[in-house]
């Protein structure tokens, strides 16, 4: 899957980030299709997490643009068509007193308005996703009582509740075992089946070969490619699938 | 025994208790389980230097420890939203700051004497009709706007970034949060005192969260565990003839006490069956 097409849902246009006088990213552009599967892939340091936090808004570029379904990041109502889900949990306080149900239900509060309270449709919507999700049975238990695999998929639960055209995961296996991870990745698969974008950080080739339909390829002296991104197909990622990943990265970048 | 309330003054120390016991821990709620309790403490200083402006300037106490509580919130926020500096030590900045201020204003005051042990440990004489009426109406608005905001102070509280990722306005629910803080702790000075405010903001909460129990839920745990401690603690106060802010405090930390051995009772049970 090319990732260059007019109908796309995210345009990146000479994307460039600087940290203490260095680029992270430089001059990077690219375009997501609606309904792509996107891994971004890249060395410890590659920018990898810097680039899905710029498309978020959750940073400011030094220069260049990012725009959700033609409207600008930094307008905040494009936004509410994003979720999000942190690695490892993200900023989620085991000690913070809030049920499951609670933490999903929080998903809707941007589609919601600001003097009304959650309605009949809040409630179903929550219940679909949870009940979808398998997380159904944990409704009323404390955050102190999950286990890292399910936080994750409450995580998902809460992303997915808010109805969103994209969904953006930061590393979301990390931390995970091998069952967890696979039934986490089938979760993704399936909410990609029903229409959803999704863009996900790996630094495992491996996991981006799997799961990805195509990738967006980081190098480690942090500029990616010239001025384009890398584009690896699933059938290169397959042929390049038993290569070292740092030869992957080479290959790709040189 | 219920001789407490034939006085006029007591009357109106219970009301203005009552009404702080409801207020603190709703805030409070928001500043505990975001790890930010150390701002109560904070613009409690600052409230400090506001009252002693007003002893400086000959204004009344709670609307001019208002006006400086809420304009020290702007300061500290967009220093917090630089992020060049630790959030801890904003803080810190701010409370020494504030109690600076307080004692060099404090320290060219002629009635200096007048009020401030009142208003440092709290007594239920200084309650006049007026700051009932104050304390009362702004009780209300903090009760009713982080009613409006629940579910935008949940999000932003549990998950600041995704929050921000889903296009919430997180500066502005930060500040408004911050000043419905300091409106809280400007109406508790009389009561409480400066010096103990913060800790009707936190412990009602901290007791609340030993039943470990959801978001909701625990909001409505530690409001009984205020109202308890308010209660409690005027009787106390009128009763063994000590500061009401002193003694209100000691009797919510007695419930987070018991809170916490009914909580450890409760684990070791349901981890025995």
């Amino acid at each position: 899957m090319s990732l260059n097409k007019t109908n796309s849902i995210i345009s990146v246009s000479n994307l460039t980030y600087q940290t203490h006088g260095a680029d992270v990213i430089s001059d990077f552009s690219f375009e997501i299709p609606k309904g792509a599967y996107v891994g971004i892939i890249g060395p410890n340091g590659g920018g990898k997490t810097t680039l899905l936090r710029l498309i978020l808004g959750l940073i400011k570029p030094s220069k260049g643009t990012i725009q959700i379904l033609g409207r600008d990041i930094s307008d905040s109502s494009v936004r509410k068509c994003i979720g999000y889900v942190a690695q490892r949990g993200g900023n989620l306080d085991p000690l913070f007193p809030a049920t499951v149900e609670e933490v999903v239900k929080s998903g809707r509060t941007p589609r919601s308005g600001l003097l009304n309270s959650y309605g009949k449709e809040d409630e179903d919507a929550v219940q679909k996703v949870m009940n979808h999700l398998g997380i159904q049975k944990l409704a009323k238990r404390p955050l102190s009582r999950l286990s890292g695999g399910e936080r994750q998929k409450v995580l998902l639960a809460r992303a997915m509740a808010g109805e969103p055209k994209i969904l953006c995961l930061d590393e979301p296996v990390d931390g995970l075992d091998p069952l967890s991870r696979t039934e986490f990745y089938e979760l993704l698969r399936h909410i990609h089946g029903e229409g959803v974008t999704i863009l996900f950080v790996s630094h495992d080739v491996h996991t981006i070969a799997k799961e990805a339909d195509s990738a967006i390829c980081l190098k480690h002296d942090l500029v990616c490619h010239g001025a384009e991104a890398c584009h690896i197909g699933k059938g290169d990622m397959h042929d390049l699938y038993h290569a070292d990943r740092m030869d992957i990265l080479k290959h790709h970048g040189e | 025994m219920l001789e407490i309330f034939s006085y006029v003054f007591l009357q109106r120390a219970l009301v203005a208790g009552l009404v702080i016991a409801l207020v603190a821990p709703t805030i409070g709620l928001f500043f505990v389980v975001r790890r930010y309790s150390a701002i109560a403490d904070t613009l409690a200083h600052i409230s400090l230097a506001g009252v002693a402006v007003s002893l400086f300037a000959g204004t009344m106490a709670i609307p001019t420890a208002l006006v400086v509580t809420i304009a020290s919130v702007f300061g500290m926020e967009r220093l917090r939203e630089k992020k060049t500096l630790p959030p801890e030590t904003i803080l810190t900045l701010f409370l020494f700051g504030g109690l600076s201020v307080a004692v060099v204003l404090l320290g060219l005051s002629r009635n200096k004497n007048v009020s401030l042990t009142n208003y440092l440990f709290g007594s239920i004489l200084t309650v006049s009709s007026f700051d009932l009426i104050l304390i009362t109406l702004l009780g209300a608005l903090v009760f009713v706007l982080v009613q409006i905001f629940w579910r935008h102070f949940f999000f932003v509280s549990i998950d600041e970034d995704a929050a921000l990722a889903s296009g919430l306005p997180v500066k502005r629910l930060n500040r408004l949060m911050s000043i419905l803080g300091a409106v809280t702790i400007a109406i508790s000075m009389n009561v409480v005192g400066v010096l103990l405010v913060g800790a009707m903001m936190v412990i009602p909460v901290l007791a609340a969260m030993q039943f470990k129990r959801g978001f909701r839920e625990t909001w409505y745990i530690s409001l009984v565990a205020g109202v308890l401690s308010v209660i409690a603690g005027l009787f106390g106060s009128f009763y063994l003839n000590i500061a009401s802010g002193g003694s209100i405090v000691l009797c919510a930390i007695g419930l987070f006490l018991l809170a916490s051995i009914a909580n450890s009772t409760l684990w070791n049970r349901q981890s025995l069956t």
